[in-house]
């Protein structure tokens, strides 16, 4: 058998590009939930700071995939139909609105003034959405991969996102000392509806037919995944619930765990699930004889 | 308007690969790149069981799916329907290479050679170090196609004007030509016989036709 003729695991975006996943869901969010915190009194800045420093780590890591990083500029020419030009744009004033809403709340930025920073973070927040749902069409856009481009891959992805960046202000809540019984409660809700989610990711997948090495990688994972990103959170949320004196490290715990499972989906998807489907040959040649046999 | 596409006769190719050498010859490609392939694929079941020798690489699609993707506008569609790169502006992001459904795009990260640290007597010839870093795939000979036209003549019947592909196969299994002009070629061809293309209904619309039966082969 040649080239082409078996699926194939794609090599062109490697861990570097899970990374970006990973920061840019992680980050995102936890600046969205950062901005509703801000709302119900909780601390702002030092975790709107951290989702920044997520969304840049993880933009630099693709930077360092590309194959001519210098020409990185050149990232920002077809907003018309790139959903990673529109990434790129949605990033710089993310990033700016984010620092001077971080600036504001820290004091560093009209010290002397009583200035909410609930404006730029607002608007922050609704730019990281918009940065999320833009890597999300990056991953859908990815048409030689049906682990990628299957849409409840864009649901599974996403809601990921939403979990992890909670998972870390969870634990940023043990660290600072807000956690609150709502918070657990979130996080309940966004892990069993990524549970759910993932079992329909999965039958969808089976039913497109993607390459069974695609059906086989996302399997050897579902373990790992489920135990560690889903089971382990919900029974460290109900010892929180039963010993309230452990209740924060519990929580804390809960909230890392999640989001490793998260970040484990992930590397998954990008490094071990991206299988290209073998070449398909629907009519095979007739050579002498006037029938053609089934295709490949 | 023109419209150029390929035509493989898959009855007529024989993997003989020589269309996949000149195409490395012609346009320079290192090692990991190789824009014309010929797959060798089983089909059937045993005892009837038989093998393919199928032509592949760019399908110059109408509606590319790498056009939308590419963020640097290196991606370009021509109107003759040839979607070529800009290696000068590419930026090697891959989005290209993931999201063509037919695998034809390449990305080489570093230079390389067939034999060791040292470029073979051809490749210090012919290798094109442009390619190096960034996505790159069959533009169906698009220098040799403007050169041609420039100097009058008309690609897929004057070699001078035909990717070198089609000028190197052996068997005739490999046609080119305007499939918007009904008097050329592949129109011709395509008019007598059963084709089919990759993955139609992925709706791109692909520029690369195969035919299986019906006519004289």
């Amino acid at each position: 058998m040649s080239w082409g003729a078996t699926s194939r695991l794609q090599r062109f975006w490697d861990i570097r590009a899970a990374c970006n996943f990973i920061g840019g869901g992680t980050g995102s969010s936890l600046l969205v939930w950062a901005t509703l915190g801000l709302f119900a009194g909780l601390p702002y800045f030092p975790v709107a700071l951290i989702g920044l420093l997520f969304v840049a780590v993880g933009l630099f890591m693709v930077w360092l995939e590309t194959g001519k990083p210098w020409r990185a500029l050149y990232l920002f020419f077809r907003p018309q139909t790139s959903w990673m030009t529109r990434e790129g744009i949605v990033a710089l004033p993310l990033f700016a609105l984010g620092a001077v809403s971080v600036f504001i709340d820290a004091d560093v930025l009209l010290p002397t003034t009583s200035s909410s920073p609930a404006v730029p973070a607002v608007l922050a927040a609704i730019l990281a959405l918009a940065f999320l749902y833009c890597q999300l069409r990056i991953l859908n856009s990815a048409r030689s991969l049906p682990a990628w481009r299957e849409p409840r891959a864009m649901a599974l992805v996403g809601l990921s996102g939403l979990t992890e960046g909670f998972g870390i202000y969870l634990l940023l809540g043990a660290i600072l000392g807000f956690v609150a019984p709502a918070m657990m409660v979130t996080l309940m809700v966004l892990v069993i509806a990524r549970a759910v989610v993932w079992r329909a990711y999965i039958a969808a997948l089976g039913r497109s037919g993607a390459p069974e090495s695609a059906m086989s990688a996302l399997s050897a994972m579902r373990n790992g995944f489920l135990i560690t990103g889903h089971a382990l959170p919900v029974v460290l949320i109900f010892l929180a619930y039963s010993w309230p004196g452990m209740a924060t490290t519990f929580s804390a715990l809960a909230g890392v765990t999640a989001t490793l499972g998260g970040w484990l989906l992930k590397i998954v998807l990008v490094t071990k699930a991206a299988y290209i489907p073998k070449t398909a040959i629907p009519k095979p040649p007739v050579r002498g004889r006037r029938s053609s046999s089934a295709g490949a | 308007m023109t419209r150029y596409v390929m035509v493989a006769d898959l009855r007529r190719c024989v993997g003989c690969q020589t269309c996949t050498a000149a195409c490395k010859l012609a346009n320079g490609t290192p090692p990991g790149a190789q824009w014309r392939r010929v797959l060798d694929i089983e089909v059937g079941e045993y005892p009837n069981v038989k093998r393919v020798f199928f032509p592949t690489g760019c399908q110059h699609c109408s509606k590319p799916p790498c056009l939308d993707v590419c963020p640097s506008g290196a991606t370009q569609q021509r109107d003759d329907g040839i979607v070529s790169i800009d290696y000068d502006v590419c930026i090697g992001c891959a989005s290209c290479a993931v999201a063509c459904p037919y695998g034809a795009r390449y990305i080489v990260d570093d230079e390389r050679f067939a034999y060791g640290a040292s470029p073979t007597v051809d490749e210090a010839v012919n290798i094109n170090p442009d390619l190096v870093g960034v996505a790159s795939k069959c533009n169906f000979c698009v220098d040799l196609i403007d050169a041609g036209i420039a100097a009058g003549l008309t690609p897929g019947k004057d070699p001078e004007a035909t990717p070198q592909c089609v000028n190197s196969c052996i068997s005739g299994a490999m046609t080119f030509g305007d499939i918007d002009d009904p008097e050329s070629n592949v129109t011709k061809l395509l008019r007598d016989t059963e084709h089919f293309r990759q993955k139609e209904d992925e709706g791109t619309e692909p520029g690369f036709y195969y035919i299986w039966d019906g006519g004289p082969p």
